[in-house]
C-alpha cells in the first residue's frame, strides 16, 4: 500500500514539474501574444490605429475597461469601450460551449458587434439568448461593470 | 518486422477514425480546413506519443487499482503542455481550435491505446503504436479537412502561414471563384462527408482483403 502511494505521489510530482517547466518556457510568449491581440482589438473597436507608443494605462483608464466575469463553463474576459455613455464589448477569452454559448465570440458570430454602442439601460434590458441564460447574464454583468468603472474615473 | 506491423496496423487496420470510429468529436469539429486539421493532428500526435511512451515506461510501477487515474493524469499533463506551446508559438491557430485541443484529454483514442497497448508493451513498441495511431488520425483529419475546405471555402491550404510562418502563405490555392457549398463547413456537412469518406475507405479495404483471400 505504502509503495503504491509513494509511486502515485512520484507520478504526480513528475507531471507537476513538467507543467511548471513548460509554463516557464512559454509564459513570456503567451503574454506577448495576448497583449498583441488586445491591442489589435482596441484599434478595431476605436476604428483607428493605436499610436505605436501608446500608454495603455491611460487608454485603459479613460476609454477601455477590462472585465472578467463568470460564464457557464469558466471565466469570460472582455474588453469594454466607453464612448459618451455608450458601451461596446468584445470577448477576448472564453470557455463557453461551442454552438450554444459561443455567440458572444465576435470572430464567429455577429451578435456582439450588433450590440455595439448601447446605453446602460439598453444593456440592462438586453434580450436573453435562449439556451444561454447564464452566458447572456454574464455579458450583462460585464457591461454594468464597465459603466461602474467609467463613472468612478475622472477623465478630463 | 513485428515493429513495422505495429506501425502500419495503427495507420490502416486499426485506424482510429475509419476503423474504430474513435475521437470523432474533435475530428468532425476541427476538420474545416487543412490548417486547422494539421494543428489538431500535430497536437494529438504529440499527446498520444507522450502518453504512450511515459505509460509504457511506468507500466511496472503504476498500481493496478489506480491505473486509469494515472493514465488520465499523464494524458492531461501532455495535453496541457501542448496547449501552452500552441498558444505560445501558433496563437492564431490556437484561438481557432483551442477548445478541441483541450479536450484531447478525453479523446478515447488516446486512453484506448494507453489501456490496450502501452500499459502492456515495451517502450519501443508503444512508441511505434502511438506513431501509427497519430499518423492514422492525421490522415483522416487531413483528408476531411482538404475536402471540406475545397467544397466549403473553395480554397486549399489557406492560412498555412499561421502554423509555419510567412513562407507557407504562398501554398494557398484558390480552387473555385464561385460561391462555395457552405454546408460542408458546418456540422451536418462534416457528418455527411465523413460518412461517405469512411464508407469509401472501408469498401476499398474489404475489396482488397477479398482479393487477398482468393
Amino acid at each position: 500500500m505504502l509503495r503504491s502511494l509513494i509511486t502515485l505521489a512520484c507520478i504526480g510530482l513528475g507531471a507537476g514539474s513538467l507543467l511548471v517547466v513548460s509554463n516557464e518556457l512559454t509564459k513570456e510568449r503567451i503574454d506577448a501574444n495576448r497583449f498583441a491581440q488586445t491591442r489589435q482589438l482596441m484599434a478595431q473597436m476605436l476604428g483607428e490605429d493605436l499610436p505605436k507608443e501608446v500608454d495603455l494605462e491611460t487608454l485603459h483608464r479613460c476609454q477601455f475597461s477590462r472585465q472578467t466575469v463568470q460564464g457557464y463553463a469558466g471565466s469570460i474576459d472582455l474588453l469594454g469601450l466607453w464612448r459618451v455613455n455608450q458601451v461596446s464589448l468584445r470577448v477576448t477569452r472564453h470557455l463557453e460551449t461551442p454552438g450554444i454559448g459561443t455567440f458572444i465570440d465576435h470572430t464567429r458570430n455577429p451578435w456582439m458587434p450588433s450590440q455595439d454602442a448601447k446605453s446602460q439601460s439598453q444593456w440592462a434590458n438586453l434580450d436573453t439568448v435562449s439556451g444561454a441564460t447564464i452566458t447572456t447574464n454574464a455579458i450583462k454583468r460585464a457591461a454594468q461593470s464597465v459603466f461602474k468603472d467609467m463613472s468612478e474615473q475622472s477623465c478630463g | 518486422m513485428a515493429n513495422i506491423a505495429t506501425l502500419t496496423d495503427g495507420v490502416l487496420q486499426r485506424n482510429p477514425a475509419w476503423a474504430q470510429l474513435l475521437g470523432l468529436c474533435p475530428l468532425l469539429a476541427v476538420s474545416t480546413s487543412v490548417t486547422n486539421a494539421l494543428g489538431l493532428a500535430f497536437a494529438s500526435m504529440f499527446v498520444v506519443i507522450g502518453s504512450n511512451v511515459s505509460i509504457s515506461l511506468l507500466r511496472n510501477f503504476i498500481p493496478q487499482f489506480a491505473r486509469l487515474p494515472c493514465f488520465v493524469l499523464l494524458i492531461a499533463t501532455f495535453t496541457t503542455v501542448t496547449v501552452m506551446f500552441l498558444e505560445a508559438y501558433a496563437y492564431d491557430v490556437y484561438t481557432r481550435i483551442a477548445l478541441f485541443v483541450q479536450i484531447i484529454v478525453t479523446n478515447c483514442m488516446i486512453l484506448g491505446r494507453a489501456e490496450a497497448f502501452a500499459s502492456r508493451q515495451r517502450v519501443g513498441a508503444a512508441f511505434l503504436d502511438a506513431l501509427g495511431t497519430g499518423i492514422g488520425f492525421a490522415i483522416a483529419l487531413l483528408a476531411l479537412g482538404a475536402i471540406r475546405e475545397m467544397v466549403g471555402q473553395g480554397t486549399l491550404f489557406a492560412d498555412l502561414d499561421l502554423l509555419f510562418g510567412p513562407w507557407a502563405g504562398s501554398f494557398a490555392i484558390t480552387i473555385s471563384e464561385t460561391e462555395p457549398l457552405r454546408l460542408a463547413q458546418f456540422a451536418p456537412g462534416a457528418f455527411l462527408i465523413a460518412g461517405l469518406l469512411f464508407a469509401f475507405v472501408n469498401a476499398l479495404r474489404s475489396s482488397t482483403s477479398k482479393q487477398k483471400s482468393m
